[in-house]
């Protein structure tokens, strides 16, 4: 009895032994496989500065601006993603004249000239920069019903790719971002997207809780060239949801011969004191030119956490950018300012209120990530409400002054470029059906969906938009 | 009869005006702070002090962002504001805080031709 336990003892230590070897061995391999292994790809840097160039919005391209439209497309995985392709299935069905009384008909899609997204919502921006009118005969075989999920699984499973991700500057986001980039974008960079729609991706910059878009006004803090970059690494950046996936690294390299900060963003530096949301913008953007050594890196992580809407580069262009020049250029400005939100939030989680016991972990640290997100997005949305309501306000505002003025035989007071804007948003929150409601509410946030959900969201995005009250007063106007 | 006629509407649009002003006026008390300021930018001759016909492009921190004689709506606050070349006005900048300004009261900025 007493020499079985020994012996059987003896075998049990003799077994742990051999597994410390094997895990000590494999861990050599590993760590001798990524010393080995090619490392992560990494931004270029940018020689010499050219203010026009690179992958950025000009306003001087030529291109006609008097109808100009602005898409967004919120996160959501491929909730979001299939139900922002609806939207844009229906841009291109939708047929306007434009100019007006010209005869010409085209669709309101070859209209557009921002499509700003983030996360999901980034997969079907980013194809339809890339690849146009062949988005509308492969992205739902290519991307929406793709089992991306049980692809990204299977790609960290393989033991081959073990050794890279041993590698201390490889991450999951970035094993996505090859994949992204090999079985969906092609291997395309930022050279090969559209001018026009201008395709702004949105992430999250993790050390400082901002945005950061993936144009080339932003790669220049960096001196880096947007140009050369895998359009899979930035949608990858945008859609790497916290825990999930890792953040993705960018590198500040030294800057680019001619940059200097922009004059605005100078002044803006000055103090928060008059314009505080110029300052904030300013004060998180320059640091990466100003103080390359404490900054060495540049951390993404999904634009959902900053940006749910995607909506954010528009606000800011508006109120500072390029479509603040445009609204003041005369002639050749801006006529009409059309912004439409396809917003794919899911539901709340109002079940959790049905049970006595308080919510869980997972619950707990979902909510944690989602909740400032959700209300960020609803103040986000009435923001720019706000903004365009301003305009009219000021417009309608100094055409009574002056209709007074004239009539009281005075001069008349300088009036503002007049411009008509409307600000559509469209959301699962507005389907009419209870029931399909609470079905299209509850689709979980994941990359992989089944092919009738699918459908559902393309068509949902779809009718929606078609249904949308001021989507419909437009289209009128421009028929 | 006519002269009456016009006094009458003429009194009536300037009640009418009054009225919306101040209309505007209360409403802009209850509502947030205005995110826009407002700068107008004239030239001017250089001695006479008269008006010039000429129109140039107005940069705000070197960004073209309206017209001489124009309204120009913009977000304000601590800036440089400049014409486009030829440089034949002085100052050649006005380095301003555009601040509490209104569509109706906004910032006025001078360029004087230079003599």
């Amino acid at each position: 009895m007493t020499e079985r336990a020994a012996r059987g003892r003896g075998s049990v230590r003799r077994w742990l032994r051999r597994t410390a070897i094997a895990v000590m061995l494999l861990l050599i391999v590993l760590q001798i496989g990524a010393w080995l292994s090619s490392p992560r790809q990494e931004n270029e840097p940018l020689p010499v500065h050219d203010p026009e160039g690179g992958y950025r919005f000009t306003t001087d391209d030529g291109a006609a601006n008097r109808l100009f439209v602005c898409v967004t497309m919120s996160g959501g995985g491929t909730r979001a993603a299939a139900f922002s392709y609806g939207v844009l299935e229906e841009l291109l069905n939708t047929e306007i004249e434009w100019p007006p009384d010209s005869g010409r008909r085209v669709s309101l899609l070859s209209e557009v000239d921002i499509l700003s997204a983030s996360s999901g919502g980034s997969f079907t921006a980013a194809y339809y920069g890339l690849f146009k009118q062949r988005t509308f005969t492969d992205f739902r075989e290519r991307v929406l019903y793709r089992d991306i999920t049980k692809d990204l699984f299977w790609r960290a499973m393989n033991p081959l790719r073990w050794p890279r991700l041993f590698r201390p500057d490889f991450s999951r986001s970035d094993l996505a971002a090859e994949y992204y980039q090999e079985k969906i974008f092609d291997g395309r960079r930022f050279s090969d997207l559209s001018r026009r729609p201008f395709v702004v991706i949105n992430a999250t910059n993790v050390a400082f809780g901002s945005g950061f878009s993936f144009s080339q006004s932003f790669f220049d803090y960096l001196g880096s060239n947007l140009a050369t970059f895998p359009v899979g690494r930035a949608v990858a950046a945008s859609s790497a949801f916290p825990l999930l996936l890792s953040p993705l690294t960018l590198r500040n390299h030294p800057p680019a011969r001619g940059f200097d900060l922009p004059e605005d963003v100078k002044q803006a530096l000055a103090g928060p004191q008059s314009k505080p949301r110029r300052y904030a913008q300013a004060s998180r953007l320059a640091p990466y030119h100003l103080e390359k050594e404490g900054h060495p890196y540049l951390h993404l992580l999904d634009g959902a956490l900053s940006d749910n809407l995607g909506l954010r580069y528009v606000i800011d262009s508006y109120l500072r950018g390029e479509i603040r020049t445009l609204l003041n250029r005369t002639p050749g400005g801006i006529d009409r300012l059309i912004v439409i939100v396809a917003n794919a939030k899911g539901e709340s989680d109002e079940d959790l209120d049905r049970d006595a016991s308080p919510p869980g972990e997972t619950d707990v640290s979902y909510k944690t990530a989602t909740v400032s997100m959700d209300n960020y997005t609803f103040e986000t949305l009435e923001l720019m409400a706000e903004f365009l309501d301003q305009r009219r306000q000021t417009q309608e505002m100094l055409e009574a002054v002056n209709q007074w003025r004239r009539e009281a035989g005075m001069p008349e007071l300088s009036q503002l470029p007049m411009i008509e804007s409307s600000l559509i948003e469209v959301s699962l929150e507005q389907i009419s059906d209870l029931e399909e409601r609470r079905a299209l509410l509850s689709v979980p946030t994941t990359l992989t969906l089944p092919r009738d959900v699918v459908d559902e969201l393309i068509n949902k995005g779809r009718e929606l938009l078609r249904r949308h009250g001021e989507f419909q007063e437009l289209i009128d106007t421009l028929r | 009869m006519h002269t009456t006629g016009l006094g009458w509407r003429r009194s009536f649009a300037v009640r009418l005006g009054a009225a919306t002003v101040l209309a505007i006026a209360a409403g802009s008390c209850t509502s947030p702070k205005p995110v826009f300021e407002y700068v107008l930018v004239s030239l001017e001759a250089g001695e006479s002090g008269s008006r010039v016909e000429e129109e140039r492009a107005v940069l705000i921190d070197t960004k073209s962002l309206g017209r001489t004689g124009e309204l120009i709506e913009f977000e304000g606050g601590k800036c440089v504001i400049t014409l486009d070349r030829p440089d034949e006005y002085e100052p050649a900048e006005h380095d301003v805080t555009v601040e509490d300004t209104t569509a109706l009261t906004p910032l006025k900025l001078i360029f004087t031709r230079k003599s």
